[in-house]
């Protein structure tokens, strides 16, 4: 799977996103041992309760993010100690395709943030008003930098409402999928 | 004969079924679409086209799926012919020679060769699935609970070990996958798991908002952050399909690429890319145009192709047979059967015998059909390459959500399938492997079942697992999958430094 090597640009990125993953997986498996602990584990004719398989994995999951922080610290220090030779890009990245990490976060976050908004919206409107105006923000959002002109945005306003109608109307009508 | 029988009952249910016919050509349209696409896999049309097919009758939803992962994966050679730019990760190999092909005058050709292959690979696919997955799933209703417990530890211990150098890493997503299977009320005593009084977690966590979460969701968001690609792309007017003398002189070459497929994809995780490497490479060592490779020879295209559409045949079986899926795709095909209520494994044959051999008979359908579709149809699906980012993934997110929320038509399913969304993206810009967190999601509920139904069975004795042959040799070769890793590259490392020092 992926072993490849972050490029220095990106190394911080992925670093703080390892981080994050480490100290949010750390911190369910500490929040979750107290009701873990609760959960019984056994007793007369059943060996092993409702608790047992819990508390084996929590444990294992702490032990195994240890072993990554510390494979990642012994990481950081190869590569501050010039140990190991930076890597400026890996062919994958250098790929017109690859973005930068920092470029990936910002349209990730952009985007969850927007798909809650409409969530929102969905709940206390209907699901093609909803719909219509996600779909035309990030239609917007998408555009590339030549096109963002009232002709183009409009055409794109009107594509990514028709899209919208075509969902609406395959779940509602044709799979009878109630949409409310 | 009896699967012969059987499978001529599947196609007679399919035959009987016109629009169901005509769902999956829709669902192997929509594959190769999706695999033409840059950026999106077969995976991610399954995610989105499993909602679509709710309604349908399972066999032909269950096709209409299997249209997609055969399309999903053909498909991705039009963009790494015509790009260099791998549709799919398995694609990837196909660009060595597919694109310096293309740039000769040859793209037609290439993608003649890139169809070939991928029907043949996929055909070779389909008999070993037909004549293997009935008898590995007679063999396996023998399997008592600490076998199959034993055997949902080792699928689980083989993806982790591919996980490359980051085996730990691994390790720590197959333990996040099975502690986020173990939410909800216990099935055996109904005690209350890590829900804290939330009623719509009391059933767990819906596998299918998981995987949409888990695979769609991180593989959008990180296509909307590429830049996009805008070439515009035709295809030169010549003959596509290769005569065929051309074929009988590749006849080796495919039948070689294809079962390396399958094998690939029998073992859980190898899947696609490994399988089209592994072909590519014996091919370069057996074809006598072997030394050219990588300079545009059709061999380099069947290796690859016929490879990486064998795969889907082979994964299919041990998701048929034992229920543990052979890659991603799988996974998300194992969500498709449970909405309609089937269940995957060895009972699935003796339960649902017509359905199966329905679903078997519809993968060689699709495999039909992705041929005559990309005869007619690639000169078009070249033109999806030309669809603009701001039509296209708006439509596509939207497609998720409605269909997440289909499924038990509760938002908060949605809000799941976007925080996990949000997991996957941050797991895989931190380069942790993703597909072991869904495994462990699919796998720990059947691991805890089963080990609690043995420990039941042997009065608490541990030993029931070593004492059982099939469960000791596969617990063997699950330490030997976690272990193995690490010694060879201990082994490396201190051969490495012998060298240097000597």
């Amino acid at each position: 799977m992926s072993d490849r090597q972050p490029s220095s640009h990106n190394y911080g990125w992925v670093l703080g996103a390892t981080l994050v993953f480490l100290v949010g997986s750390i911190g369910a498996a500490l929040f979750l041992l107290p009701p873990t602990l609760e959960m019984s584990f056994g007793g007369m004719g059943r060996p092993v309760g409702p608790g047992t398989v819990p508390i084996i994995v929590l444990t294992l999951t702490i032990l195994m993010v240890l072993i990554v922080a510390l494979q990642e610290v012994l990481y950081f220090c190869k590569r501050r100690g010039g140990k190991l030779v930076p890597i400026e890009t890996t062919s994958d990245e250098s790929s017109e395709l690859e973005a930068s990490a920092l470029r990936k976060v910002i349209y990730a976050v952009a985007t969850l943030a927007l798909l809650v908004a409409f969530l929102l919206l969905w709940r206390n409107t209907a699901f093609p008003v909803a719909a219509s105006a996600f779909s035309v923000i990030l239609s917007f959002c998408l555009l590339p930098a030549g096109w963002r002109r009232p002709k183009h945005s409009l055409s794109a306003a009107v594509i990514a409402i028709i899209g919208v109608l075509v969902i609406w109307l395959l779940f509602e009508f044709i799979l009878n999928i109630r949409l409310h | 004969m009896e699967t012969i029988s059987l499978l001529a009952g599947g196609f007679q249910t399919l035959a009987a079924n016109p629009v169901g016919i005509l769902w999956i050509a829709l669902g192997v349209f929509v594959g190769i679409t999706c695999g033409a696409i840059p950026g999106l896999t077969a995976t991610m049309g399954v995610a989105v086209f499993i909602p679509i097919t709710f309604s349908l009758e399972p066999e032909i939803a269950l096709a209409t799926l299997i249209g997609v992962y055969c399309g999903g994966l053909s498909g991705g050679a039009v963009p790494a012919i015509l790009l260099n730019i791998p549709g799919t990760p398995s694609a990837m190999v196909t660009t060595l020679d597919g694109h310096p092909m293309a740039r000769q005058g040859l793209a037609t050709r290439a993608l003649g060769w890139a169809l070939v292959a991928s029907v043949v690979g996929s055909f070779v696919g389909w008999v070993a699935l037909v004549t293997m997955a009935p008898v590995l799933a007679r063999l396996a209703l023998n399997l008592g609970s600490a076998e199959y417990a034993a055997l949902a530890l080792f699928g689980l211990t083989i993806v982790v070990s591919l996980s490359g150098s980051a085996l730990a890493k691994g390790l720590l997503c197959a333990l996040i996958g099975i502690a986020l299977s173990m939410v909800g009320l216990d099935p055996t005593t109904g005690e209350d798991r890590w829900t804290f009084g939330t009623i719509n977690l009391f059933q767990g966590i819906s596998i299918m908002p998981a995987l949409i979460g888990l695979f769609a969701i991180p593989e959008i968001l990180m296509a909307i952050a590429a830049p996009g690609v805008q070439k515009r792309l035709n295809l030169e007017r010549s003959r596509m399909i290769p005569t065929l003398g051309e074929m009988m002189m590749q006849k080796w070459n495919l039948l070689r690429s294809s079962i390396i497929g399958v094998g690939a994809g029998i073992i859980p995780a190898l899947g696609g890319n490994i399988g089209s490497i592994l072909a590519y490479d014996q091919s370069r060592r057996f074809e006598k145009d072997g030394a050219k490779y990588g300079t545009g020879r059709p061999g380099g295209i069947v290796a690859s192709e016929a490879a990486n559409n064998g795969v889907t045949g082979g994964a299919l079986i041990p998701l048929l047979t034992v229920g543990i899926p052979g890659d991603s795709v799988t996974a998300m095909l194992i969500g498709g059967l449970m909405i309609h209520g089937l269940q995957p494994g060895p009972r699935l044959f003796e339960a649902n015998g017509d359905i199966v051999y329905a679903i078997l008979a519809a993968f060689l359908l699709a495999t039909i059909m992705m041929y005559l579709l990309s005869v007619v149809g690639y000169r078009y699906v070249v033109r999806v390459l030309n669809l603009p980012r701001h039509v296209l993934y708006p439509a596509l997110l939207l497609l998720t959500v409605v269909g997440t929320y289909a499924l038990n038509r509760q938002i908060f399913d949605v809000g799941l399938m976007l925080a996990l969304g949000a997991l996957g993206f941050i797991a895989t810009l931190a380069r942790f492997p993703v597909y072991p967190i869904v495994l462990g999601l699919v796998l720990g509920p059947i691991l805890e079942s089963e080990m609690r139904r043995a420990l039941l069975v042997s009065g608490g004795e541990w030993s029931i697992f070593l004492t059982r042959p099939v469960s000791a040799v596969l617990l063997l070769l699950s330490v030997m999958a976690i272990v193995g890793p690490i010694v060879v590259r201990y082994m490396q490392k201190s051969r490495a430094s012998r060298n240097a020092s000597s």
